[in-house]
Formats: C-alpha cells, structure tokens, sequence
C-alpha cells in the first residue's frame, strides 16, 4: 500500500477528479467548444457572387464535399453558397458519416433562396456529431438555381448522380477531387 | 494535508478506474489509434485555394525549401504531401519533407527526388514511410533541385511560411522553422 501526499487541505478522490473530467466532457459535448462553424472542405469563399465556381444545380444529383469536425457539437444545419441564380427550385442538405450513411437531412420543401448569399438549411432534427470525417450534400429537384462550389483543392469532392430527390440514401463518398463539384457550405 | 491511497480499493467499491480513464479518454479530441476521425487532409497554413492558378507563381531554387505550417488535428497515419505545382511543371525533381514544431526531420518522399508532375494541379509525393503524427503543429518544405519548374506559394496571411536556404537536394535536415509570414514562400500544400 502507497500513499502520495497532496498539496489540498482537504483529501481529494482520483474518482472525484475522474467524474469532474466526465462531466466537462458531456458538457462540451452538448455545446461544442469548437462551436458549429465548419467549412466543408476547409474552403472559405473569398466573396459571395465571385467566391467558388457558379455552379447549375442537376436534378437528382447531390454535390458532396469532406467535412471535419474538430470537437463534439450539436449541429443545427448546413448553410449553403447559392450561386448567380436562386429561387424556383428546391434545395436540401444532408449530413453523411465517414463512410457515406445518412445522418441528419433538412426538409424538401425548402425553395432555393437568394443568389450570391449564404442560405441555412436546418435538420429535421438536430445531429450530436462526434470529431471526425463526415461528408456534406446538397441536392436541388430542378436546374434553374445554381450553387458555388469549390474550384481547386486536393481533398474529396464528387457530384452523385442517380438520386432521387427528397428520399435521402446512402452514398460511396468521393475520395478526390473533382473541381465544380464539392458546394461551399459550413454547418451552424 | 491530504493524501491519495493509490490502490485500487481505495478509489471505489468495485470501480475499475482504469476503463473509467480509457472511456473518458476515448471521448477526448486525441483519441487513441493510427488513423485520425477527422481524415487526413490537412492543408499548410489552414490555405485551400481559389483555383490551380492560384497564389504566386514561383520559380524554384536550388537548395532551397519552401516551407509552410500546418496544423494536424487529431492522431494522423500522413501518406504524404500534396503540393500545387505553378505555371511550368516537369524537369525538375521535387521532395517533400515533414518537419516537427522544432524544425526536425520526421518524414520525406523519395529523396532521389520525383519529376515534377503537370503545371497547375496538385501532385502528390508519398513518404519513403508513412508517419504517424499525433495533434499538434508541424511544417511541410517542398525542394527541387533545378530552377525550370514553379511552385504557387501563398501570397498573405500571418502565420509561418519562409524559405530555407543552403540546403543539399536530397538530404533534409533540419531547419529553424519560420516565425513569421513571408510572402511567395511557404507553398500550397495539403497533407493527405
């Protein structure tokens, strides 16, 4: 039996210490100390009309980007860079795990909103996120409104054709990239 | 004054604090294992760029290293570095060398060098071994050993990038890092 002499003057329990750690943690997971704001890609546009490339949407593709989230949060939404022309069309974000299966999707019945600004597309119901990889979509039904997405880079973007809008399913994520094709998008 | 019985059955009835700790420190950032939760792609100063033209266009040195910080999140199994070449790609041979916050060696791509790839894309340089990096800040340096093929290096900020001078192609050693920004030095360069 050993015994360590501590500085307190009052004896102090490693399981006291332990739980305290815990609780900071569950704390931290609720609230993000990193806060919400991810950009996927890393990428943050340097203007909102001129800031990615101008982008068509394609009805029943899903333009996806890596996204890494550095801390435990709980993520509202995905905001999303609208390109030269907004409206008429409807726009969705989905959120995807590392390996593509679905996580959190905001509602179909949102319309596309202004060009050249950011528009929130928030989840039918809010996502814990862990730190990790994870993969951004956006999708429109139509092809009048138009996106910004990221022009250069070395990580994993791709468009994902072949879906169906609104019924959100699991996708084999990029693992290059594809100029045009990943969205300019941050989660909140 | 207090004191801490280190053995197990004073710390709690049945608790076994050692899977307490491994829990808890599963929940943390820097979790445990070779390859990081967040992916591996890391780009030097936190830069992604506009386009493949851009940032400055540079022309190589001899014996010089181009070198950027980069910051690693998480436990990270890094392949190598990605770098994006300038106006005149080909000719030249190019390494890729991993650098700690001190400046020393960690990891290099072939030290024979690699032909430098095609103007204005990101080319790819694989370590000679992998390296498993923890958290924390690093430096990437890109080296030719000619003067015919560019680099596009970051034109502004505030964090690390410079040149190191009086280097030997082919034989990395250590650096004093950068402690400032020097623009059209550190290169464009994500780890992957």
């Amino acid at each position: 039996m050993s015994y360590l002499q501590l500085s307190q003057p009052t004896p102090e329990s490693l399981l006291d210490r332990v739980a305290a750690l815990e609780t900071l943690e569950v704390t931290a997971r609720a609230t993000g100390i990193d806060g919400q704001h991810f950009y996927a890609g890393t990428f943050v546009p340097a203007s909102l009309s001129t800031g990615g490339t101008n982008t068509q949407g394609v009805a029943n593709a899903i333009w996806v980007s890596e996204l890494r989230i550095s801390g435990n949060v709980l993520l509202t939404g995905i905001s999303v860079l609208l390109g030269g022309t907004g409206g008429t069309d409807h726009i969705m974000a989905i959120l995807y795990d590392q390996y593509g299966n679905v996580l959190a999707h905001s509602a179909s019945t949102t319309v596309v909103g202004t060009l050249h600004t950011f528009q929130r597309l928030a989840f039918t119901a809010q996502y814990q996120a862990s730190p990790g990889l994870y993969y951004v979509g956006i999708t429109t039904d139509g092809t009048t409104a138009y996106i910004q997405t990221q022009p250069a880079g070395d990580h994993a973007t791709s468009e994902i054709t072949g879906q169906t809008f609104g019924t959100p399913t699991a996708i084999t994520p990029p693992l290059t990239f594809t100029a045009a094709t990943g969205p300019v998008a941050m989660t909140y | 004054m207090g004191y801490l019985q280190l053995s197990q059955p004073a710390l709690g009835v049945g608790e076994n604090i050692g899977a307490r700790m491994d829990a808890l420190e599963a929940l943390q950032l820097s979790v445990k294992g070779t390859i990081s939760p967040q992916g591996t792609h890391f780009y030097a100063g936190g830069y992604v760029p506009v386009s493949f033209t851009d940032g400055n266009d540079t022309t190589d040195i001899t014996n010089d290293i181009w070198v950027n910080e980069v910051r690693i999140r998480g436990n990270t199994l890094i392949t190598g570095v990605s770098y994006l070449i300038g106006s005149v790609g080909t000719t030249d041979t190019v390494i890729a060398i991993l650098y700690d916050s001190s400046g020393n060696v960690l990891a290099y791509s072939a030290l024979a060098g690699t032909t430098v790839g095609t103007a204005e894309t990101f080319q790819r340089l694989p370590f000679v071994t992998a390296y498993q990096a923890s958290p924390g800040l690093y430096y990437i340096g890109i080296s030719t050993n000619g003067t015919h093929a560019h680099l596009q290096t970051q034109v502004a900020g505030n964090h690390n990038a410079g040149v190191i001078t009086g280097q030997t192609f082919g034989t990395p050693t250590a650096i004093t890092p950068p402690s400032t920004f020097t623009a059209n030095k550190g290169p464009i360069a994500m780890l992957y």
